[in-house]
């Protein structure tokens, strides 16, 4: 009876506790937050057991004299001492657990999270694909209409999966404004900030879907951002995996959809991304967010309406669309808008993922690249040839999404590498930049490169886009081997 | 006689548009504070309504984070700072025999720029997009590039409120330094009149920063520069470490007057010296030094370099080092004192108890790796409303009740201000414990709609709320009854049984002017 009375009043406990979490991290976490709180508990207790002593036994109404002492210089010098030693003692367990929680790891699997209003965007950076993740939770169910699901805000259309018993690395940058990225039972929150790629490690040791959401508010929409992790088997991962890459889509600017097709589709498409901010009945909510009942974009001309979607509004919430819809579904979700809410009048017309392939300019961004396997490279023969081949590989996984497939990064935040000082100077520096990243930038440490990765990413770099030892003198160009780094790991 | 009405209004109006009396002006900051409490009051409580239930209640997320930034914002430039300007008014000369303060145009004009700075704010509803919503820490990206039109009053109230604390400080600083009695040195002032001569040094030094801040957000808005605009170069971390290195100390600077008050209450009602009394001088004086080097444990999870943060976490959890001086010396001028219960000692009771409990938390927060699991949740919401409601806004009511009858020469009802303390500590702790573990079990801050398992305590916090916010009434009651409707029993000049200090050998209410000739020292 006893016994069962303690285990249930220890399980209501829990239930309002923080969560222990399922990573290694998360238990020591768990047990430094119960630390602190017992250490609070019985400060607290003997602070106000004195005080409620005193106010017990010390009062006017029994009629006590006052004591006439103003201080005490011992017991001053006690509670200053005290308190100070305690409090560096318990700053020595918690620093140990930073410090461990800092270690680099062997990552075995990496995945950048990109923040953006109002979604997560997961990029498999060892497998080349990504795709965003959105809230799922229908609006009935907010407004009250149905009733609300256990996962009520807190599940996604396409979660992001991991491995167990893995060291996976999570990179998190944003788009838009900070984000924050918390999954309780990692006890992994980081921020999302734009021009900033911070970093997060997660083992997971059981099997199971973890949720969590955005912390850092965001606008208009933070509180609907939710982060679902699914944990899998290796076995699972591996097949969930093979099904993701095998995703073929279709080319699909060559398709034609009916009108009904495409209303149907464009309204899913409306409810996904479109109706949280302009409503469902495309009223919007103005004059912060248009609507679009007779608008000038959605009845005007339809290469107007085109460009809204594809490039956004500078400055105003309306994000750009184009990389994160498919040309089919910002053909239909137009078509939508230009025959619901009564637009069929002033507008009405179907518009094709051809219309949409050719504002693009023929170039289907948002078409995955179909090259994801990772070429095989016999590396024990290190000759020019292998090191390019090794080089470009790492290059477009690691180096590209900054620093762009010509070499031209984004000036000023993602500086070029075509004839930059690095990439055409001493050798030793451009080692020693990839080996120790640029603090306060971007540009992260990849010491976790295998000697020859970096050796092949190097002597790529120094051997594209016009960088070679004819244009620049004898420092630029050259083959790098895998010695040469390691050679530079022992040096730092 | 229609006429004389007028003219008497008139000149009413006149009297307190160019008032210079120390008197006059602390009672205009406390009489705005008050109005403004109620203002940010009645958007907490929109706020806890639209919580009480999962689900979208009435309130669109847009507006929602609009209170959120505007209750923040007016609380505490608003409310809290001016009823504190209004206690360092009245107080610091009184309590240091001087005649007024030390520059009382200046006085006059920090106080009325306030009204204005706060019309800016609250009518920049009008603007395009409406108030400002990305909470009242405005970080950027979000407020720059992405702050509607309204943003920019809010950079204009901002600095005004900041030009105008600066001249309260100034004049403050001048006050105590150069009006004191000539035969009070500075270990002899009154350790309220410390506490808010530390804080005006703190914010001399905080608000330029501020200012700093909010102007290099207005010219990445309108004047094409790149500070926080990472595709410009610039860096949105940089925002957080300038608003964090004004936004730490400023909540000191809410604070430590709250101690002064504190420690004028004790001993008055233990019947006992303030215990320690130079050590809690120097308690005050280590808080605000270590304040400045405390503000990256804001920001522990933007990816700061671990070395960085244990260096932070150890400055933020030494600052429990002097905060519990202040405590151990409030239990120890108790101990083996004379106890009685009045309507003030039961708020500066129940200050030391929960501002305490408040601290605890705040040394939780402080610890690098368990932050990760509290920062943004509503454990820091819980955290520091403990600290600021219960530790700051009872030190407020504290001082009220304390000084009320001295200002006014009229007792107020006990029976109703103890209603008062109970219903609103009671409340206030239905209000903010559920919170702490509504952090706990994962539910992030400044959102407007939560998971269904948040729905049980969110419930008993919105109770708690709505019974503290109605609780605030009986307080309005007493003021209206007391000051406006001049009911109440005749006040001595001590007020109390065991009053020490220069301002209660005034008569009750205080003279519109007061040691015009420099009083002699009291004999002990």
């Amino acid at each position: 009876m006893y016994t069962l009375l303690l285990g249930s009043v220890s399980t209501i406990f829990a239930s309002y506790n923080m969560t222990q979490g399922v990573t290694p991290m998360s238990h020591r976490i768990y047990d430094i937050h119960m630390l602190m709180f017992y250490v609070c508990v019985i400060a607290g207790i003997a602070t106000f057991g004195v005080m409620f002593y005193a106010l017990l036994k010390h009062r006017k109404s029994l009629g006590v004299t006052p004591a006439q002492s103003k201080g005490h210089l011992a017991l001053e010098i006690i509670w200053t001492v005290v308190p100070l030693l305690i409090l560096l003692g318990l700053s020595y367990p918690a620093g140990k657990i930073l410090m461990d929680m800092d270690e680099a790891k062997e990552a075995e699997v990496n995945i950048l999270v990109t923040g953006l209003q109002w979604k997560w965007k997961y990029e498999y950076l060892d497998h080349g694909f990504s795709f965003y993740s959105n809230l799922s939770t229908p609006m009935a169910q907010r407004n009250g209409l149905e009733p609300k699901g256990e996962h009520y805000l807190l599940e996604v259309d396409e979660p992001v999966v991991v491995p167990i018993h893995t060291h996976v690395r999570f990179l998190f940058t944003s788009r838009d404004v900070n984000h924050s990225w918390w999954v309780p039972d990692f006890a992994v929150k980081v921020d999302c900030i734009p021009g900033y790629i911070n970093e997060g490690w997660v083992y997971v040791e059981k099997p199971g879907t973890y949720r969590g959401q955005c912390t850092e508010l965001c606008g208009m929409l933070h509180g609907f951002m939710p982060i679902v992790v699914e944990a899998k088997t290796q076995e699972d991962y591996q097949k969930w995996l093979a099904k993701r890459m095998d995703i073929v889509i279709q080319k699909e600017a060559d398709r034609v959809l009916t009108k009904d097709e495409a209303m149907k589709k464009g309204q899913q498409v409306y409810q996904v991304h479109c109706q949280s901010c302009h409503q469902a009945d495309g009223k919007g909510m103005p004059p912060a967010i248009p609507g679009m009942v007779g608008g000038k974009i959605t009845t005007g001309p339809v290469s107007g309406h085109v460009d809204v979607l594809l490039n956004g509004i500078k400055g105003t919430g309306m994000q750009a669309f184009g990389e994160q819809l498919t040309n089919e579904e910002i053909a239909a979700v137009i078509t939508y808008e230009r025959n619901a809410w009564g637009n069929d009048k002033k507008a009405g017309e179907l518009v094709q993922p051809k219309t949409i392939d050719q504002a693009r300019g023929g170039a289907a961004l948002a078409e995955p690249s179909q090259e994801v396997v990772k070429p095989k490279v016999d590396t024990s023969q290190w000759d020019s040839k292998t090191a390019m081949a090794v080089g470009k590989s790492v290059y477009d996984k690691n180096c590209q999404s900054c620093h762009q497939i010509n070499g031209e990064g984004m000036p000023p935040m993602f500086p070029s590498l075509k004839g930059s000082k690095v990439v055409v100077g001493p050798v030793s520096q451009h080692i020693q930049l990839l080996l120790m990243g640029v603090k306060g930038t971007a540009m992260a440490s990849f010491a976790w490169m295998s000697d020859e990765e970096i050796a092949g990413v190097i002597t790529y770099k120094r051997n594209s886009w016009g960088n070679n030892e004819i244009k620049y003198g004898k420092d630029a160009g050259g083959l790098i081997t895998p010695a040469e780094v390691k050679a530079m790991r022992g040096a730092k | 006689m229609g006429e004389v009405v007028a003219k008497g209004f008139r000149a009413k109006v006149t009297r307190w548009v160019t008032t210079t009396n120390h008197k006059d002006i602390g009672t205009l900051y406390l009489v705005f504070a008050l109005v403004m409490f109620f203002v940010a009051g009645l958007m907490a409580l929109l706020i806890r309504a639209e919580l009480f239930q999962p689900g979208t209640m009435f309130m669109h997320p847009n507006f929602y984070n609009q209170m959120v930034t505007l209750h923040g914002l007016v609380m505490i430039f608003g409310a809290v700072m001016p009823a504190l300007a209004g206690f360092a008014n009245w107080q610091i000369p009184l309590m240091i025999g001087a005649a007024d303060m030390a520059f009382p145009r200046m006085n006059n004009w920090s106080f009325w720029i306030l009204p204005f700075a706060f019309g800016l704010l609250l009518f920049s509803n009008f603007a395009e997009g409406g108030w400002p919503n990305f909470g009242w820490t405005f970080y950027a990206p979000l407020s720059s590039t992405y702050g509607p039109p309204s943003t920019d009053y809010m950079i204009l109230s901002i600095h005004l409120m900041g030009i105008s604390s600066i001249m309260a400080s100034i004049n403050i600083i001048a006050t105590i330094m150069t009006m004191r009695a000539k035969w009070m040195e500075y270990m002899d002032m009154p350790i309220f009149v410390w506490s808010w001569f530390i804080t005006a040094f703190l914010l001399i030094a905080i608000m330029p920063v501020l200012a700093v801040t909010v102007t290099m957000l207005l010219f990445d808005r309108h004047f094409g520069t790149s500070f926080f605009n990472a595709a410009g170069g610039g860096d949105p971390v940089l925002f957080q470490h300038l608003f964090w290195f004004f936004g730490h100390p400023e909540v000191y600077v809410l604070v430590m007057p709250a101690f002064g008050i504190i420690s004028e209450v004790v001993p008055t009602f233990a019947r006992k010296a303030l215990y320690g009394a130079k050590f809690m001088i120097y308690a005050i004086a280590c808080i605000a030094i270590l304040s400045f080097i405390v503000w990256v444990h804001h920001m522990f999870t933007t990816g700061v370099m671990a070395w960085v943060k244990i260096f932070f976490m150890i400055t933020t959890i030494v600052v429990a080092v002097p905060t519990g001086i202040k405590i151990f010396n409030w239990v120890g001028t108790l101990w083996k004192g004379a106890i009685s219960f009045e309507p003030p000692m039961l708020f500066a009771l129940s200050f030391i108890v929960l501002f305490t409990i408040g601290g605890f938390t705040g040394l939780m927060l402080g610890v690098v790796v368990a932050d990760y699991q509290y920062q943004d949740t509503y454990f820091v919401v819980a955290h520091f409303h403990h600290t600021i409601v219960s530790g700051v806004y009872f030190a407020i009511l504290t001082g009220v009740y304390y000084w009320l009858p001295k200002w006014s020469g009229r007792y107020y009802s006990f029976k109703l201000a103890n209603w008062h303390f109970w219903l609103s500590t009671i409340s206030v702790n239905l209000t903010f414990f559920p919170m702490y573990f509504l952090g706990l079990t994962g539910m992030p801050r400044r959102i407007p709609d939560y998971n269904i398992q948040f729905t049980d305590l969110n419930m008993l916090a919105t109770v708690g709320a709505m019974i503290f916010g109605i609780s605030q009434l009986i307080f309005l009651w007493i003021i209206i009854e007391n000051v406006f409707l001049k009911r109440g029993k005749p006040a001595t000049a001590a007020v109390w049984e065991a009053t020490k200090g220069l301002e209660w050998t005034v008569p009750s209410p205080a003279p519109h002017h007061t040691f015009m000739t420099e009083p002699s020292p009291i004999k002990e």
